[in-house]
């Protein structure tokens, strides 16, 4: 990474990834990169013990007993596809929230058109009203992010699962912008499936995401293939994870997300949280100051702001010439912008990571102050 | 020395059962068990000495993990 590059992109991706991560990922392909759950010789044993500690990181960063149950998806898009289509049924109903990324409105949309599946938008600021008014006879799941990725917004999930016992509809979770931010923990939360990326807050790299399945087990998956057991079955394996896993799996992809967890195991996520707070009072503090910033709204390392006189595209490309990689538009959610209010401009934002400094925050502030 | 193998169908439970019997103090090996030994296919298990079976297959059960057993 360029010395003078200020990164705050970190919501889209996090970078640069810790040394450890790569250091993982050169060893993973330097000598145990065979196919895992295939041939049972001694590296592809290597390789299928390899992905299974790494389920059991995953579980046991959300405080989830049953590794077996976390399935390894090419990131969280691919992991909600999985969860909606495998768990929502023909003619039900469903809520989503009013702050879901394209990654679940759209999933949605596509059920609505080939399944007559209904959807209703809840208010996120309003859980405990909203989403039992909204509630019919045929819903059964509410889909939900537990963080905005337009500005880190979290919506109340204690209070979901509460309602989803009460109401006996499951819960799909969108985990992608709050899972290394934030303590969170699965114990005692009442879900079907949990989603989420593995190259943001985990600082794994790209290929890969996963789908923790809770009450339900889902019907069938999205794609069918090689899973490297059962193989004269014409169907897929009925157990969690191969049931879902088809095809090879992307071996360094999952061992940096393992390294990636230990990564934030070893900093403390109270720590990074502590951090990533403070840096977004001083953000927020600087924006507030200058005095063509317009809207701003942002809340643990996630912050989008207007310019009263330039558009957030062209805000974002000056700041690009300076070194300083931001992310203008809507961020794939016209949900979230819709409510923000910045529906017709879109916001330009500002994604941190514990890895960002004090200084990159100043150097920011004084080259906005200038561009815009 | 006599091995048993418990065939559990996945790789990901063979693990499973041999990390769970390591943690007994069995020790076990990851396989690939005989083709002629399940009617799907392909399948994996663990192999581990005899002696360890009534251990063994009492932790299996504990963890709810279905096997069929053969020797080697």
């Amino acid at each position: 990474m360029k010395n003078d590059l200020i990164y705050f992109d970190n919501a889209a991706t996090t970078f640069p990834k810790p040394d450890s991560v790569k250091r993982a990922v050169i060893e993973c392909l330097d000598n145990y990169c065979a196919n895992s759950g295939r041939s049972g010789h001694s590296l592809s044993n290597l390789a299928s013990e390899a992905v299974y500690s790494v389920r059991e990181s995953v579980a046991s960063f959300l405080d989830f007993e049953f590794p077996e149950r976390v399935v390894f998806t090419p990131g969280a898009t691919f992991g909600l596809n999985l969860a909606m289509k495998s768990l929502i049924s023909q003619g039900s109903h469903v809520l989503i929230s009013d702050i879901e990324h394209n990654s679940v409105l759209r999933v949605a949309a596509e059920l609505e058109r080939t399944r007559g599946v209904e959807y209703d938008i809840f208010n996120s600021s309003d859980v405990p009203n909203d989403v039992p008014r909204l509630i019919k006879k045929n819903t059964t799941h509410v889909v939900s992010t537990l963080a905005s990725n337009v500005d880190g917004s979290l919506v109340d999930v204690k209070e979901l699962s509460r309602i989803s016992r009460e109401y006996g509809v499951g819960l799909i979770f969108d985990a992608s912008q709050l899972l290394g931010h934030e303590e969170f923990s699965l114990n005692g939360l009442n879900f079907d499936a949990l989603c989420c990326a593995g190259h943001k807050g985990l600082f794994g790299i790209q290929g890969v995401g996963f789908v923790v399945f809770g009450n339900n087990d889902g019907g069938d998956g999205i794609i069918s293939g090689g899973s490297g057991s059962d193989s004269k079955n014409l169907e897929m394996p009925s157990t969690l994870p191969e049931k879902f896993e088809a095809g090879t799996l992307p071996l360094p992809s999952i061992v940096s997300l393992g390294a990636g967890i230990d990564h934030i195991n070893s900093v403390g996520v109270d720590n990074i949280s502590k951090r990533l707070s403070a840096y977004t009072s001083l953000l927020e503090h600087g924006l507030k100051s200058i005095g063509k910033v317009e809207k701003i709204f942002g809340r643990m390392g996630i912050l989008s702001f207007t310019s009263r006189d330039v558009p957030c595209e062209e805000v974002a490309r000056r700041l690009d010439e300076y070194g300083v990689c931001t992310r203008a538009g809507f961020h794939c959610n016209p949900l979230a912008h819709r409510k923000l209010g910045t529906y017709d401009t879109g916001t330009v934002r500002i994604s941190l990571s514990h890895t960002n400094t004090t200084d990159e925050i100043e150097r920011f502030l004084n080259i906005l102050e200038h561009v815009i | 020395m006599k091995t048993s193998v418990f065939t559990v169908g996945s790789v990901t439970y063979a693990i499973k059962a041999k990390r769970l019997l390591a943690r007994e103090g069995l020790t076990s090996k990851l396989v690939k068990t005989d083709a002629s030994k399940s009617t799907g296919g392909c399948a994996y298990g663990i192999e581990f000495p005899t002696k360890d079976l009534y251990a063994a297959a009492s932790i299996m059960r504990s963890a709810g993990i279905y096997y069929q057993h053969y020797e080697k």
